[in-house]
C-alpha cells in the first residue's frame, strides 16, 4: 500500500524526541512542560496504546492452534489441511482423512452415478469370456448359488458353487444369460443404496483375517473382462455387499487397487463405478 | 554466557522434558503477544492466523533448541517475527487496503484523537510504513520491549532501534495530524524521505 502523502521523516524535532522519551519512561516529565510537548506527548501516547492493543481471536480458535502446535511437537504427526492450517494429532488426522475419504467418494458416487449407464451400454459390447481371480474365503462366505437362486431362479444355474477353503481357487465367472442383461422391462436396483455398505467392507478388504465376509466371490456372475473393463483394473476382492437379506444380495462390491465398482448381479449393466477410493 | 533469569524458567524446563502441558501453559501465555505481533505485520487476518500456527507450531517444535542464553519471550518474539518476515518475503506482498482507490482514506479531522480511536484506521495507517519502522513499534509498543531486546531481536543496533521508533511514530502522528505535512516550524532538520 502506497499512500503519496505519507512519509517517512529522515529526522524529528528535538521536542517530538523528548515526547517520544517521556511516553517511553526513559525521561521524566519537566516540571512546567510547554503545551506543545504535552500535545506531542498525548498524541504519541494514544499511538502506542493503539498499536499495542490487538483483538484476539476467538479464545476457540486460539486454542486449537495452540493444541495443533502441542500435538506437532508430541506426536511428529503434521497432517496439512488447507493453507498452512495442520491438524492437531494423528488421531485428528485420520479422522479428517477418513471425512475427506467419504467426501471424496461421494463427489465420486456423484458423477459415476451419471456416467455408469453410459459406460455400460458400451462396454456391453466387449465378448464375455472368464478370468481367474484369486480368493480367500471363510465360513461365512455367502452361498452364492443359494442366494442368486432365490433372486434369479433359475439364472443361477449358470453360476459355479462356492468353495469353502477358497486357497487360490480359480473361479470361473458363467456367462450371463441374455435374459438377465437383455430384458426391457428389468428395473434397475439403485445401486447407490449400497454405497454406505460397501465403503465400510473397504476394512473387510484391508484386513482379511479380521474379516467377518469372504474376500472374494468364487464366481461372478458377470463376465470378468467386463467387470475388469468397467472397474479400469484388475479384480483384486469381491465381496456381496450385504448378507442381511436375500434381495440385498444380488449386489457385489467389486474392488482393484484403487477403485470400487458396484455390481447388480442380476443385471450386469448395472453397475457403478466408483474411483481412487482404495488407499 | 549465564543463564538468564526468566519467570518460564520451569514451564521452560518442563516443557524441554516433554510436558505437553507445561508447553501449553507456555505458548497460553504467550499467545497474546505472538498473535499481537502477526495481526501487526501480516496485514490482514487470514495470514496473521497463518503466521501465528506456524510460530507456535516452531516454538513447540524447537523448544528443546532454546538455551537460555536469552528471555524466552525474547527468543520466542525474534521466533514469530522471523516467520512473519519469511512469510512476508515468500508472499511478496505490498499491503493493499481496503478501500478500492489504493489510497486510505483518511478524513483530516482537526481532532486527533477522533482518528487515532479508530483501530482500523491505525492498522491502515501502520501498513504504510515499510517492515523495518513497524516492527520496531509492534516488538515496543506490543511487545513492551525495550530497545535492548528490540536490538537483540532483530539484530540491529540500539540506535537504529532508536531513530526508527522515533521516526515511525513521528510519521505516523503526522499524517494522521495534517496528512504528513510537514510542520516548518518545528522541522528543523526536516528532511523527508519518500517511499
Amino acid at each position: 500500500m502506497k499512500d503519496s502523502n505519507f512519509s517517512i521523516p529522515e529526522n524529528i524535532s528535538n521536542l517530538e524526541e523528548l515526547a517520544i522519551s517521556i511516553v517511553d519512561g526513559e525521561v521524566p516529565l519537566p516540571e512546567e512542560p510547554s503545551q506543545l510537548l504535552l500535545d506531542h506527548i498525548k498524541k504519541f501516547e494514544l499511538i502506542k496504546k493503539t498499536l499495542g492493543d490487538v483483538d484476539l481471536p476467538s479464545s476457540a480458535m486460539s486454542d486449537t492452534q495452540i493444541q495443533i502446535a502441542v500435538s506437532a511437537a508430541t506426536d511428529e504427526v503434521i497432517v496439512p489441511l488447507k493453507r498452512n492450517r495442520f491438524f492437531a494429532s494423528k488421531t485428528t488426522g485420520a479422522i479428517a482423512a477418513s471425512i475427506a475419504l467419504l467426501l471424496l467418494i461421494s463427489g465420486a458416487l456423484m458423477t459415476t452415478r451419471n456416467s455408469s449407464k453410459t459406460d455400460t451400454e458400451h462396454l456391453a459390447s466387449i465378448t464375455t469370456d472368464s478370468s481367474t481371480v484369486s480368493s480367500e474365503s471363510s465360513e461365512k462366505v455367502i452361498p452364492l448359488q443359494s442366494s442368486m437362486d432365490e433372486i434369479i431362479g433359475e439364472s443361477a444355474e449358470s453360476l459355479s458353487e462356492p468353495t469353502e477353503s477358497g486357497d487360490d481357487a480359480q473361479a470361473t465367472g458363467g456367462a450371463i444369460p441374455e435374459s438377465e442383461i437383455d430384458s426391457p422391462d428389468q428395473q434397475n436396483l439403485d445401486l447407490s443404496a449400497y454405497e454406505t455398505q460397501a465403503i465400510e467392507l473397504i476394512s473387510e478388504v484391508l484386513i482379511p483375517e479380521s474379516s467377518t465376509y469372504s474376500t472374494t466371490i468364487e464366481s461372478l456372475p458377470c463376465p470378468s473382462e467386463l467387470i475388469q473393463s468397467i472397474l479400469n483394473e484388475p479384480i483384486i476382492h469381491s465381496l456381496w455387499v450385504s448378507q442381511d437379506s436375500a434381495i440385498e444380495s444380488q449386489v457385489i462390491a467389486i474392488f482393484g487397487n484403487e477403485n470400487l465398482l458396484l455390481l447388480d448381479s442380476t443385471n450386469c449393466e448395472n453397475t457403478l463405478l466408483i474411483e481412487g477410493i482404495m488407499p | 554466557m549465564s543463564e538468564i533469569v526468566d519467570p518460564d524458567n520451569k514451564l521452560i524446563s518442563a516443557a524441554q522434558n516433554g510436558d505437553s502441558q507445561a508447553l501449553e501453559i507456555l505458548l497460553k501465555n504467550h499467545y497474546e503477544k505472538i498473535w499481537g505481533i502477526c495481526k501487526r505485520l501480516m496485514i490482514n487476518d487470514q495470514d496473521a492466523l497463518d503466521a501465528t500456527q506456524e510460530s507456535l507450531i516452531a516454538i513447540a517444535t524447537r523448544i528443546n533448541k532454546f538455551e537460555r542464553r536469552s528471555k524466552f519471550s525474547t527468543w520466542l518474539y525474534r521466533v514469530t517475527t522471523n516467520i512473519c518476515f519469511d512469510e512476508l518475503r515468500k508472499k511478496s506482498r505490498i499491503p493493499i487496503p481496503d478501500s478500492e482507490s489504493g489510497q486510505l482514506e483518511i478524513s483530516i479531522d482537526p481532532s486527533f484523537e477522533n482518528q487515532i480511536d479508530d483501530k482500523l484506521l491505525i492498522n491502515e495507517v501502520l501498513n504504510l510504513l515499510p517492515n523495518e519502522f513497524k516492527t520496531v513499534l509492534v516488538l515496543r509498543d506490543l511487545c513492551d520491549l525495550n530497545y535492548d531486546e528490540i536490538s537483540e531481536i532483530l539484530n540491529i543496533p540500539i540506535g537504529t532501534v532508536r531513530s526508527r521508533i522515533s521516526r515511525g511514530r513521528s510519521a505516523i502522528s503526522n499524517y494522521l495530524t495534517n496528512g504528513n505535512q510537514p510542520d516548518s516550524s518545528e522541522r528543523q532538520k526536516g528532511n523527508y524521505e519518500r517511499f
